[in-house]
């Protein structure tokens, strides 16, 4: 059993490399890297650029954070406020978590895109992205606090504070860095997700218009570069590269404040 | 400056079906310093806990007998205005947010938003003073991070409290991480706040528990609680030899 453990993950960390030289060997063929990210695709997507997929993605992306924080950060208080703090809703808010992307993206398209008749749209991927991330950043959101719950409830209890006040004025803010990592990590998935925005939000070549209309990120366009355009896979493979790089930028706060919390 | 009494009679403490305290009575009231003395593990922070209502809630207490403040039984009390009343601070400091204001200010802000802004930063450079932290802290925008000693983090807990004034405070162990130097001005300091209000010291600190207007010796016998076996002046509970406990603790060194 270890062997097969230490077999399988010595693979992992070889082929880790590999997959990424091949990512960008492969995608780094493009003649002109500025008409590639600030062009407008043309031929159906198997030439030009990629701009409305790199808009659309943020426009996706950062209102369902948005509105995925608003959900957790009172989920994951309430969790932690009531004394109970009860088993069978943090089964659920990691049940939610651990629901894969595609089983979401169904979910999504029938309840907001059929039931409420969104239709497939950027409203309905919005949607159905807040449901996908809400329950990963609420169960990150519970830890980052019960950390900081043991140290500092009761400091504030002494006080005299009250439990609101504790956890609000006292807990929240100390507990925010690392709820900020969490988000961060939240961030890069949404724009690397796929499954479900397929199936939600649709695949476009258009910059997003309204929220009634459909709309397509980098990673979708990975998706249909592979799935429905013949030969796409080297354009495939150049979105990736500008996918990764985004989540790299992305990262980067956080990996420059680990460098900076060593220091 | 309104005064707190505090009144145990024949109060008993169990956790989790083990016995803590067994039938112990004592008055507390007014103003003047006590000191609540006792061997390590006997139940003395948790005596100041259960007045505070600030008990562990992962473990099953049981209570018997009387524990009031100001004649109400605590049980009775809204536990937040009893907490503001009777205040107490843990013997392992902890200091919040990014910087001294945020532990001088923002509990205060909070406690007693009647404050104006000037009152405010006033008690809080008072407090830096009475604590001998002026020449550690000129600013109150200093972080956190530079009160990093456990001698300079025990005193701005202890700065906290007082900036809150509350009319009893329960200090644990309140010198246990000072150095020498530190400790004669600190307790000095106690010692003037408390011709004005009651002070609690669970402590270990001879030196500090004889500076103390009254000691009270907790001894636990064959593990059935702890009892209140001497109540008195100093010199009555710590240099009379028929009080066996508390004059072998007072000379065991």
């Amino acid at each position: 059993m270890f062997r097969f453990f230490l077999r399988s993950l010595l693979l992992l960390v070889t082929a880790l490399p590999w997959l990424a030289v091949a990512v960008l060997v492969n995608g780094t063929e493009v003649d002109n890297w500025i008409d590639f990210i600030f062009g407008w695709p043309r031929e159906n997507g198997t030439e030009g650029g990629i701009f409305p997929f790199i808009v659309n993605s943020f426009a996706i992306v950062l209102p369902a954070i948005v509105l995925a924080v608003t959900i957790a950060v009172p989920s994951a208080l309430l969790f932690q406020m009531t004394t109970a703090r009860s088993v069978a809703m943090r089964s659920l808010i990691d049940l939610g978590a651990s629901v894969p992307r595609l089983v979401w993206g169904v979910a999504g398209s029938l309840f907001f895109g059929s039931l409420l008749g969104l239709g497939i749209s950027a409203a309905t991927g919005i949607l159905t992205l807040t449901c996908l991330l809400a329950p990963i950043l609420a169960s990150n959101f519970i830890d980052s606090l019960s950390v900081e719950r043991e140290k500092y409830l009761p400091v504030g209890r002494a006080l005299g504070l009250t439990e609101w006040q504790s956890w609000t004025c006292i807990i929240l803010p100390v507990a925010r860095p690392a709820m900020a990592l969490a988000i961060q990590a939240g961030l890069a998935k949404a724009l690397s997700d796929a499954a479900a925005l397929y199936l939600t939000a649709g695949a476009t070549l258009g910059i997003l218009s309204s929220l009634d209309a459909p709309a397509s990120t980098l990673a979708v366009q990975i998706l249909m570069q592979l799935l429905e355009i013949g030969g796409g896979g080297k354009r495939a493979f150049a979105i990736s590269v500008v996918l990764l790089a985004l989540v790299i930028l992305i990262q980067t706060p956080l990996i420059l404040s680990r460098i900076d919390n060593r220091r | 400056m309104s005064q707190l009494s505090i009144s145990l009679r024949n109060y008993s403490l169990t956790a989790d079906s083990t016995d803590i305290l067994s039938d112990v009575s004592f008055e507390l009231n007014g103003s003047g310093t006590v000191a609540i003395l006792a061997r390590s593990g006997t139940g003395k922070s948790t005596l100041v806990k259960s007045i505070a209502r600030l008990l562990d809630d992962t473990t099953v207490w049981s209570e018997d007998g009387v524990l009031a403040v100001n004649g109400k039984p605590v049980s009775e009390w809204n536990r937040i205005a009893l907490r503001r009343k009777a205040m107490y601070v843990p013997q392992k400091s902890v200091v919040f947010g990014r910087t001294v204001a945020d532990n001088l200010i923002l509990p205060q802000k909070l406690v007693h938003p009647e404050r104006s802004d000037a009152e405010l930063v006033a008690r809080a450079h008072q407090a830096i003073e009475q604590t001998q932290l002026a020449d550690e802290i000129s600013d109150l925008d200093l972080p956190v991070s530079s009160v990093s000693a456990g001698g300079q983090q025990q005193r701005l807990a202890l700065a906290r409290a007082f900036v809150l004034d509350p009319d009893c405070l329960m200090l644990d162990e309140p010198t246990s991480a000072l150095d020498a130097l530190a400790i004669t001005p600190l307790e000095n300091c106690i010692l003037e706040m408390a011709r004005s209000k009651l002070i609690v010291i669970v402590t270990h600190d001879l030196i500090l528990a004889r500076k103390c207007d009254r000691v009270l010796f907790l001894h636990n016998k064959h593990d059935t609680g702890a009892r209140l076996v001497a109540d008195g002046t100093p010199e009555q509970v710590l240099f009379d030899p028929t009080l066996k406990e508390p004059f072998a603790f007072m000379h065991a060194r």
